[in-house]
């Protein structure tokens, strides 16, 4: 053995050198390097050029404090709302045909469904959808709609829910479809799936207040108006999933039939649509939360539905009635996220897969035959239902009303419990607000409206050229002033100053309680399935509680903000410290590295970059909710957004509109910028040198 | 290829000198499941198998010396990443006695632990196990920060180790932009530059190459050979097992089944899953000399070449080991005294070129032997005693694996 040893005493660092390992780690690199590669060399030939630029914009912006020190210059103001308003109203008063027979179709085709519905004796409705979830999904969720059917008999909001349901039907039912062409369109080629995405980040990045604005002036208030609006607002994230599914179908099963010698057609259907399966379902998911999210929202241009009760509790501040909807509300997001998520399909799938005959007649027969299973016993309980509600035609034949007549109120409970809240809790909550208003909103307000719009303006391009490239970033600048021109640079800024403070807020609460579920598993169990419903819920909701705490104003505003964007903050610190490979941090362990340092060195320095991503999203988030909170009196650019759709002002709104999307999508790009930044100088040397 | 002088004096003097550590292992368990106390009591009352749990290790007990290495060689699955755990307590083990150094490790207060695993010991893992944000320099430097020693001394050892494991120019690069090959080096050098007494090897080379995997074995074998800290090596492949190991265990569904010397597990492996692995094994690099070594009639140089003959013969022989007075002994072959002149009457006339072989030498270089000098070579012990004679035969014999059952 020892002679075996001595024969080989070499180092070899030239041979490592060669290592075809390399090339593995080339195809490692994330996409977004990758994609980042051949820009690099462009800036490195034209440094100076970029180095120039950044001169020029500051020299710039220097000489645009000089000229306007303060407030944006009305030279640069161009009246876009007004253009497009007359443009706008030429065109619907010219060509009513474009959009009546839609307005009329959606709407009749929601009263058909609702009449339909409201056909059947509600206990029969509500024992089929309940035995239908016992069977399919399990007796879990079963039970949860079973909790759901009393809240609503109890609360009085049958008929709400009922609505519900139907618009559902209608907007769902339509997005899907025009969600599933839409992305068989971008899935054709490259060229189409270049425009069907500038077009998807467009519709979703605009803010979903700002939709109400034309549609209410095209279709009046109304049931139609709420529909269009739901199903441009659902569209998208379906869209997007069946074009990526479709397209990352793998090569080889596309080759290998094709090799076969199967039609266009065929392809799609046989191999292509079934491999994108699971993606389309999650997307279909998604479509239904997202309309049931427009669907409550748009309450407010008159929708029917549980949104209803809600909006008009909120608007009188009857915040228990506002309360007694939100909650069947949410019962009802919760059950339908649950029914239409793809994992437990499959798990039905699997239990019953072998034995389960194909088409209609053999499957009767079997059903027919013993062994009687749940089955049966659920057909033969929904029967047993459907005789009695039948034969006992006394109260409970309709039972929309619950037995005793006058529906439960939370209304009392909900005033004293307010009440109580601002006398025990009054100077606490006092403080909160006070402290939020002066040394937060005030103070950041001041600063912002301090700093003079050109070097806003200028800082945008400049940290954009820097980050994302030369083109990007002057576009940046250019997304920056346009805010200014359209005349919203003050909301703006009200609006940043809401969104920074909750954000700030966000990272003190958010990044402490995701340490803690990364940490303790027991805190884990807990905070999760708070945070699956937290996001499961319309946006729109969390103002109720933000509004029973902190009342109506700019720090309630706050506080829903804060409530909306915290969940991405605390589930990606999670997963980003949880997720962190498992060998280093047993390195640290065996180097006898205690369990913080091992938080500090190790889990948090490796997961930075998805934590960013959290920060990201909690960032989108939030800007969505400070236009939804200006309901609850938030300044800024959602203030606007919903004077123009009380008032039917379509110039405000679709400028409000517009400044609101500029805002986000220029953030969003300067955010990620900055991380992939951080992220890639912690790879690489190639920064530094 | 070329030796650099210069980095072979480096590496001697940055290499561990603590001795290594002694290790005793016994009855020790790892049951997973909901109730692994439980489980364990009907494991050890002698059930196969008990709902809902499973065990990882199954009473396995095995001492390692000071200095040696010792290689743990299983399929996935085995048992064997788990066990090496258990050693360390990166995986609390559910029963059983760990001692190393005299340390009952299963009892030891957290921060003995923690002592324990900043001195005394380190580990390598299979796909390396770096910290993407830190440079080549400052991973190497990280067990010797978390033990506090102060920046510039680690600086300057994590510096001598890079040198020593060869990823001089490297030390600002972040892991990232190494190879494969490279990457495993770092991780050995930030293994070795706390001068550990136990160094724990997880499959270290099964994300490489083949020809890298070599270079790094070759290295790792040069390392252990210099610092004298005892290593646990997990591989899956038996090649790499008997190359670098002292001794090798061989575990299977969380049982050790054979522990022995590499020679002991290809020659005589105690069951069929062994012997399954054995018959794969490159005999010619495992068998020693004296194994194979057959004893052979010896004769004083002045035995006549006739007498000797017969009796060759008579024994069915086809060698014998002529002893003459003024310089070593060689062998004589039934050929030579049949076609040798017949005027040489003595054994001692004949004379020839025989080679001798000591009694560890592997089969590999034995042959070499054979082929160069044509004739049959001698063994001897270190002692210089004469142990026997390795022929063609005995070479092809100790090549041809045995059919299995046998």
């Amino acid at each position: 053995m020892s002679e075996l040893r001595s024969s080989s005493q070499t180092i070899t660092p030239t041979t490592t050198g060669g290592d075809p390992t390399g090339s593995m780690l080339r195809t490692e690199r994330s996409k977004a390097e990758r994609e980042r590669s051949p820009e690099k060399s462009r800036t490195r030939r034209t440094r100076l050029n970029s180095n120039a630029l950044i001169i020029v914009i500051s020299l710039a912006a220097i000489a645009a404090v000089l000229w306007e020190p303060q407030g944006f210059p009305s030279a640069l103001r161009f009246t876009f709302g007004e253009a497009f308003e007359s443009g706008f109203t030429n065109i619907t008063d010219s060509s009513p045909w474009l959009y009546e027979p839609l307005a009329g179709f959606l709407e009749g085709l929601f009263r058909v469904l609702l009449d339909f519905l409201n056909s059947f004796s509600p206990a029969v409705l509500a024992a089929g959808v309940v035995f239908a979830l016992a069977y399919y999904r399990g007796v879990k969720l079963a039970g949860l709609a079973v909790i759901l059917v009393a809240w609503v008999v109890l609360s009085g909001l049958w008929e709400y829910t009922v609505e519900t349901i139907a618009f559902m039907l209608v907007a769902g039912g339509a997005a899907f479809i025009l969600g599933i062409v839409v992305g068989l369109i971008g899935s054709i080629g490259p060229k189409t799936n270049a425009v069907v995405r500038i077009a998807l980040d467009a519709m979703q990045a605009f803010p979903a207040f700002a939709y109400l604005v034309p549609v209410v002036v095209l279709f009046g208030l109304g049931n139609a108006a709420a529909l269009v609006v739901t199903v441009i607002w659902a569209l998208p994230p379906l869209a997007r999933m069946v074009s990526v599914g479709l397209r990352n179908v793998s090569p080889d099963t596309v080759e290998s039939a094709v090799s076969l010698g199967v039609s266009r057609r065929r392809l799609l259907f046989d191999v292509k649509l079934p491999m994108a399966a699971p993606s389309i379902s999650a997307g279909t998911n998604q479509l239904i939360m997202y309309s049931i999210s427009m669907a409550t929202m748009a309450a407010m241009i008159g929708a029917a539905g549980l949104g209803a009760p809600i909006w008009s509790g909120l608007s009188r501040l009857a915040l228990g009635d506002a309360l007694q909807g939100g909650i069947a509300l949410v019962l009802f997001a919760v059950i339908l996220d649950r029914a239409t998520s793809r994992s437990r399909g499959r798990k039905w799938e699997r239990a019953h897969g072998d034995d389960v005959p194909r088409g209609i007649w053999p499957k009767l027969a079997q059903f027919a035959r013993p062994p009687f299973g749940r089955a049966h016993a659920y057909l033969a309980l929904f029967l047993l239902v459907v005789i009695a509600s039948q034969t006992i035609r006394s109260s409970w034949q309709y039972f929309p009303d619950p037995p005793w007549g006058a529906p439960l109120s939370l209304r009392e409970p909900v005033e004293a419990g307010v009440i109580w809240i601002t006398t025990e809790w009054g100077p606490f909550l006092d403080g909160v607000s006070t402290g939020i208003q002066l040394y937060g909103l005030n103070f950041l307000g001041d600063i912002y409206s301090g700093i003079p719009w050109a070097l806003v303006v200028a800082t945008a391009a400049v940290i954009g050229i820097l980050t994302l490239g030369k083109l990007q970033g002057l576009l940046l600048g250019l997304g920056v002033l346009l805010i200014g021109s359209l005349g919203m640079w003050g909301p703006a800024v009200e609006t940043m100053a809401v969104v920074t403070v909750a954000l700030g807020l966000v990272i003190l609460v958010g990044f402490p309680l995701g340490v803690l579920m990364a940490l303790n598993d027991r805190a884990a169990a807990v905070l999760r399935p708070i945070l699956d419903v937290m996001q499961t819920l319309p946006i729109y909701l969390l103002i109720i509680p933000a509004v029973m705490l902190l009342g109506v104003g700019e720090v309630g505003a706050v506080l829903a903000t804060f409530i909306a964007a915290i969940p991405p903050m605390i589930r990606f610190t999670n997963t980003a410290l949880r997720e962190v490979d498992g060998e280093a941090i047993e390195a640290a362990q065996i180097s006898g590295a205690t369990s913080g340092q091992i938080l500090r060195q190790i889990r948090v320095p490796m997961g930075l970059p998805t934590i960013v991503v959290g920060l990201n999203q909690a960032l989108l988030l939030a800007l969505a909710m400070a236009v939804v909170s200006a309901m609850i009196g938030a300044p800024g650019l959602g203030a606007d957004i919903l004077t123009a759709v009380n008032r039917a002002l379509l110039g405000l709104g679709i400028e409000a509109g517009l400044a609101m999307f500029l805002l986000a999508v220029t953030l969003d790009r300067l955010f990620s910028g900055c991380a992939q930044v951080v992220a890639s100088a912690q790879h690489s040397t190639t920064n530094n040198q | 290829m070329t030796n650099n002088p210069a980095t072979q004096v480096v590496a001697e003097t940055a290499l561990p000198t603590g001795g290594g550590s002694s290790i005793h292992v016994n009855d020790l368990w790892k049951v997973y499941g909901p109730h692994p106390r439980r489980a364990l009591a009907e494991y050890r009352g002698g059930s196969d198998t008990v709902p809902e749990h499973m065990t990882a290790v199954r009473g396995v007990s095995f001492d390692v010396n000071p200095g040696e290495t010792f290689v743990v060689m299983g399929l996935s699955g085995s048992g064997k990443s788990t066990l090496i755990r258990c050693l360390t307590r990166l995986i609390e083990p559910t029963a059983g006695h760990v001692d190393i150094d005299g340390n009952d490790v299963l009892t030891l207060s957290n921060a003995r632990l923690a002592d324990q695993r900043r001195n005394d010991w380190a580990m390598v893992f299979q796909h390396f196990g770096l910290l993407p944000h830190r440079r080549v320099l400052q991973n190497v430097a990280y067990g010797l920060e978390v033990s506090g020693v102060a920046q510039r001394e680690r600086e300057e050892r994590a510096q001598q180790m890079v040198e020593t494991v060869g990823l001089s120019g490297t030390e600002n690069k972040y892991p990232n932009e190494l190879s494969g090959g490279m990457r495993q080096r770092v991780g050995l050098a930030r293994a070795l530059v706390q001068n550990p007494r136990l160094l724990l090897l997880d499959e270290p080379f099964s994300a490489l190459d083949p020809l890298i995997r070599t270079d790094l074995q070759d290295e790792l074998m040069r390392l252990a050979r210099v610092g004298s800290q005892t290593s646990i090596f997990i591989t899956h492949d038996l090649t790499e097992a008997l190359k670098v190991g002292d001794r090798i265990a061989i575990m299977r569904d969380g049982v050790l089944v054979q522990v022995g010397t590499p020679e002991e597990i290809v020659l005589r492996p105690t069951d069929d899953y062994v012997r399954r692995f054995a018959v794969e094994a490159p005999r010619a690099k495992v068998v020693r000399a004296e194994t194979i070594a057959r004893s052979a009639p010896e004769f004083s140089a002045d035995t006549s070449a006739s007498a000797v003959l017969t009796q060759l013969v008579q024994s069915g022989q086809g060698v014998a080991i002529a002893r003459p007075d003024t310089r070593a002994p060689y062998t004589v072959t039934a050929q030579d005294l049949l076609t040798a002149d017949p005027s040489e009457r003595e054994l001692g006339d004949i004379g020839a070129d025989t080679a001798t072989v000591d009694a560890d030498a592997l089969l590999t270089d034995v042959m070499k032997k054979l082929i160069e000098t044509g004739r049959p070579a001698i063994v001897t012990s270190p002692a210089g005693e004469c142990l026997g004679v390795i022929d063609d035969a005995a070479t092809v014999r100790a090549l041809s694996v045995p059919a299995s059952g046998e």
